[in-house]
């Protein structure tokens, strides 16, 4: 789902103003029932461009959602300099990293803390909600690298309708 | 967002070696630009299309004090780099610099604002006025009743070129103690003898030649770890073979075999074995650079009549030398093996890539820092020193020899050290004193510590901060009040103990003992000069206020020096110093008295013209040439060397004494090896790094890196609270004393069973503490053996402060 006006390829103006909705969209990704174990879904959110994942980790984990806390979802964007980690999920350490450009690896137990790297930021978490069997996104953990507030997606703000 | 009319200043990062380039951008709370490129001043437009340069992350920002007011500081890598961190790249470490500037509401407002007298045991506020009376007054007094080597220093090597040349004069020229020490060493002098021995610069070497290497060889340090950006843009995009050596498998380590070099890990101690063997393999089968050997060696008889005592005593021609590999049964790839742990087949393998097994030498860099020589200091640096002779890895591009570097090189002194006062000698030669024994011998009436934690820093930590509550307090009265200061320190003198002053930025272990604290001005908050890791000098300028009355170390010391009646103190403006310093500088590898000469001739200050090099500084040694200046790309392109004779020679690594070393510093019984190490997230003591919450969420405690196979035998996991004991340590008077610290277990495959590794300089957990101190078992030079610790590890419970990662950290 797009926000009217924002799109992740153009170089515009985020103006609040502009926009028939503002804040974070909550988004249905997966079926709990359809997710296996350690096989990331890639999803974009909060706009097509920004790609995220969310797995079933295995392991219970901070922040984690679902009946053994162990759904867990994450930009794939690097907060080093924006280099994409997709394609380097680790099953055996929960980690995502190395990435490609700098090596930084994320921790995906720990709310996506930095276990070696050059990120100073930790990796920014995609906030879920458990409905039934859907897992929804519902709002970013802090700002993208590159990004000014995640293009209109302040989760300080309350999420907008569907 | 810094607008369109932000002040923009030029400087480097503060810590690593590789010194990336930075751009300052300072403006008015309330007034930043907009999103778009037509309205800041990065010219960028966001949200980037990733991954795009030179976006800020939300650790490059902070509120400061500028010119008196509150102000916007963003301080981003530099994407106009055309050096160093070419297009902006950055480590963890740069990566928040912002977090390090002094702000009233946050963790940095326990920085020291104002000079403190401690009386009756708590430090009370001065006026600087007072503070520089007492240090003149007790130091004069000192110097003039006991002499000048009863008045000591203690400081950090590389505060800048102005800073180190206004201490070293007071200290050098004025006084003329040889009671100096830098902040890694107990005394001044040569950290890579070895290497300095075979006629060769510790830097001659620039970035690019680790791009232009077919095979890079590393010793001693994780270049991922601590010099990051230079592994990333320089050493990986090179492509070149990585051989790795190392005790532990590092990440660097996994990145090398990953990409078809070799990891050596070779047991702790054993550097002079393997290359020794290494070097054999290469003469039995004549595949050493026969021409750079016969043109660029010095032959026995032109050693022999080398002025400098340590090349006539331990050079070696190219024919001693191989007499020496073949006649030490040691260096036999069988008994190699054994020694060393790397397979004798390894061994040959090397052999055959550094040498080219007869088709030709490729271009080999040896790279190395203190995993190398703070093991066996003379030995260690000779024997890589003698593997690069031989191949001819010397002045060409991708063919070098060259300490990575620990810290930035800023350290241009007066020069002028009084060796002939020295107490210590070597077989009736001079060498530089060793001072942390002297103190302990009762003779250090006066202590200088600038910018460094002497406990935490020193072998036998434990034993200095005994000789600090037995000298300092336990000696002679304490003082009791402001007025009677100069009097009770000066009786204090008078009984045998002694006065510490410590100058620095934050309080630690050491300062908990000073007299009197001064508070110093740190990085970014005043305009110094300092040299990255292949020479590059820059300006890196002021550009927030120092807090309260901090200030620059220069002004401290040019006060006192003037107090004590000294004349040629008389600097006004910082540059005055840096112009000074060049002068100083003629002649060596720093040398930038040509930018000097050019800047005076054209009516510039020094500082300025530097500045106007931005982050693309000028390698020294600087030249003038046309009128125009010149830098130096890389040393040696002539295959001339630092010796009278201008060749290089071979240096006699003495594996016998090494070996002798290694029984009596290894662990006997359930004692392990305990080494340590840096990490990448973390700058040395931490005192920034503790008040950087991101650093310290990831590193709450101390670690203790441990093999499963040691960790489950004791009943070890990770997160366990263990402490470290050794009852061998020798002291710096050779006194066997005990000593431990506590950490946190992190199982680990890194490590090999019976080694486990520290942080160094953790504050709280003195890694240094169960390493011996007693430099007379390394007689050349008073160096400590800082990775050579032992002891014993206990379970004592589990860590239950802040929840930490234990995540394998060598994964490629």
């Amino acid at each position: 789902m797009l926000l009217v006006g924002c799109d992740s390829k153009k170089q515009i103006d985020c103006n609040p103003d502009d926009f028939e909705e503002i804040g974070c969209p909550d988004v249905e990704i997966a079926k709990l029932s359809d997710l296996v174990e350690g096989v990331p879904v890639d999803f974009d959110y909060p706009v097509e461009g920004l790609e995220c994942f969310l797995v079933k980790l295995g392991d219970a984990a901070e922040g984690g959602v679902g009946p053994n806390q162990d759904v867990v979802a994450f930009s794939y964007i690097c907060t080093h300099m924006g280099c994409s980690l997709k394609g380097n999920y680790n099953h055996d350490h929960k980690l995502l990293g190395p990435c490609r450009c700098h090596f930084t690896t994320f921790s995906l137990r720990r709310n996506g803390g930095v276990i070696l790297g050059q990120a100073t930021q930790d990796l920014v978490r995609v906030e879920l909600s458990i409905d039934g069997d859907n897992v929804i996104a519902t709002g970013l953990s802090g700002v993208l690298y590159g990004e000014i507030d995640n293009r209109c997606c302040n989760d300080a703000q309350p999420a907008g309708n569907a | 967002m810094p607008p369109l009319d932000a002040t923009v200043k030029t400087t480097c990062c503060e810590y690593c070696p590789v010194a990336c380039g930075y751009k300052v951008y300072t403006w008015p709370i309330g007034s930043d630009g907009g999103p778009r490129a037509h309205q800041n001043a990065l010219s960028r437009s966001f949200p980037l299309i990733k991954p795009e340069l030179g976006a800020p992350t939300p650790n490059m920002h902070t509120v400061a004090t500028v010119d008196g007011a509150p102000a916007n500081v963003l301080i981003v890598p530099d994407v106009d780099a055309d050096v160093v961190n070419v297009g902006g790249t950055h480590s963890v470490r740069g990566g928040a610099l912002a977090k390090k500037l002094y702000r009233e509401d946050g963790p940095t407002n326990d920085r020291l604002l104002r000079p403190l007298l401690r009386v009756n045991g708590v430090l009370e506020p001065i006026s600087w006025d007072l503070a520089t009376d007492i240090v003149a007054q007790v130091s004069s007094h000192v110097v003039d009743t006991y002499g000048p080597l009863a008045w000591g220093m203690k400081r950090y090597s590389y505060g800048g070129h102005e800073n180190v040349t206004a201490i070293t004069k007071l200290a050098f020229q004025a006084i003329g103690s040889a009671n100096h020490a830098p902040h890694h060493a107990p005394a001044v002098g040569d950290d890579v003898p070895g290497l300095s021995d075979a006629g060769i610069d510790a830097f001659s070497a620039c970035f690019e030649d680790d791009r232009r290497a077919d095979i890079l060889f590393i010793s001693g340090t994780d270049p991922y770890e601590t010099k990051t950006v230079r592994f990333l843009e320089w050493m990986a995009a090179g492509g070149a073979k990585i051989v790795y050596v190392d005790p532990r498998r590092t990440f660097t380590a996994a990145y090398a075999e990953r990409e078809g070099g070799m990891h050596l890990q070779l047991n702790i101690g054993t550097d002079v074995a393997l290359y020794g063997a290494i070097a054999r393999y290469i003469v039995e089968r004549g595949l050493e650079d026969s021409d750079f050997i016969s043109d660029h060696v010095a032959t026995s008889g032109e050693i022999a009549a080398e002025s400098k005592w340590r090349r006539r005593r331990f050079g070696l021609s190219f024919a001693e030398f191989s007499a020496y590999l073949l006649a030490e049964p040691s260096f036999t790839m069988a008994a190699a093996e054994t020694i060393t742990g790397v397979p004798a087949a390894t061994i040959a393998e090397v052999g055959e890539l550094l040498s080219g097994g007869g088709g030709g030498i490729p271009r080999v860099s040896f790279l190395f820092e203190k995993g190398l020589y703070w093991t066996h200091n003379y030995e260690n640096t000779a024997a890589i020193a003698n593997l690069a002779v031989l191949l001819g890895s010397v002045g060409e591009p991708g063919r070098a020899i060259s300490r990575l570097g620990g810290h930035q090189r800023g350290g241009q002194g007066t020069g002028g050290y009084p060796l002939a006062d020295s107490p210590d000698e070597f077989e009736g030669n001079k060498i530089e004193m060793d001072t942390d024994r002297y103190f302990l011998q009762g003779n250090t009436r006066f202590m200088w510590a600038i910018g460094t934690n002497w406990i935490g820093a020193s072998a036998g930590s434990t034993a200095i901060a005994a000789g600090l509550q037995r000298l300092v307090r336990d000696t002679g009265p304490q003082v009791t009040s402001t007025s009677s200061a100069i009097s009770q320190l000066i009786a204090r003198v008078d009984a045998g103990g002694t006065v510490l002053v410590h100058q620095e930025i934050y309080s630690n272990q050491t300062t908990d003992y000073a007299d009197l604290v001064l508070p110093a001005a740190a990085w970014g908050e005043k305009n110094f000069s300092r040299a990255n890791a292949e020479r590059r000098l820059r300006l890196y300028q002021r550009f927030v206020d120092p807090p309260g009355e901090a200030r620059d170390d220069w002004e401290i010391v040019a006060e006192v020096a003037r107090k004590m009646g000294y004349s040629g103190f008389d600097w006004t403006d910082v540059n005055e110093l840096f112009e000074e310093a060049s002068g100083y500088s003629a002649g060596s590898r720093r040398d930038f008295k040509a930018l000097v000469d050019k800047a005076q001739a054209d009516g510039v200050r020094g500082h300025d013209l530097l500045a106007s090099y931005g982050t693309t500084g000028i390698q020294t040694p600087i030249n003038l040439a046309s009128g125009e200046l010149e830098g130096t790309k890389r040393l040696h392109t002539a295959r001339t060397f630092k010796s009278d004779s201008g060749k290089a020679n071979f240096v006699f690594a003495d594996w016998p004494a090494v070996a002798a070393r290694n029984a009596s510093l290894g662990p006997t019984g359930d004692e392990v090896w305990v080494t340590n190490m840096r990490v990448n997230h973390l700058w040395n003591n931490l005192f920034d790094f503790v008040r950087r919450p991101d650093a310290i969420k990831r590193w709450p405690a101390n670690i203790l890196q441990i093999n499963p196979s040691d960790a489950t035998g004791r009943g070890i996991s990770s997160g366990d609270l263990l402490r470290i004991d050794s009852d061998s340590v020798r002291d710096q008077l050779g006194q066997v004393i005990s000593a431990g610290f506590e950490v946190v277990a992190y199982v680990t495959d890194e490590v090999p069973p019976g080694l486990v590794c520290t942080y160094f300089l953790y504050p709280g957990s003195l890694a240094n503490s169960v390493v011996s101190a007693d430099t007379t078992s390394q007689p050349v030079t008073a160096r400590y053996q800082f990775k050579m610790g032992r002891g014993r590890i206990t379970r004592i419970g589990v860590w239950d402060g802040p929840p930490m990662p234990f995540e394998p950290r060598n994964i490629v």
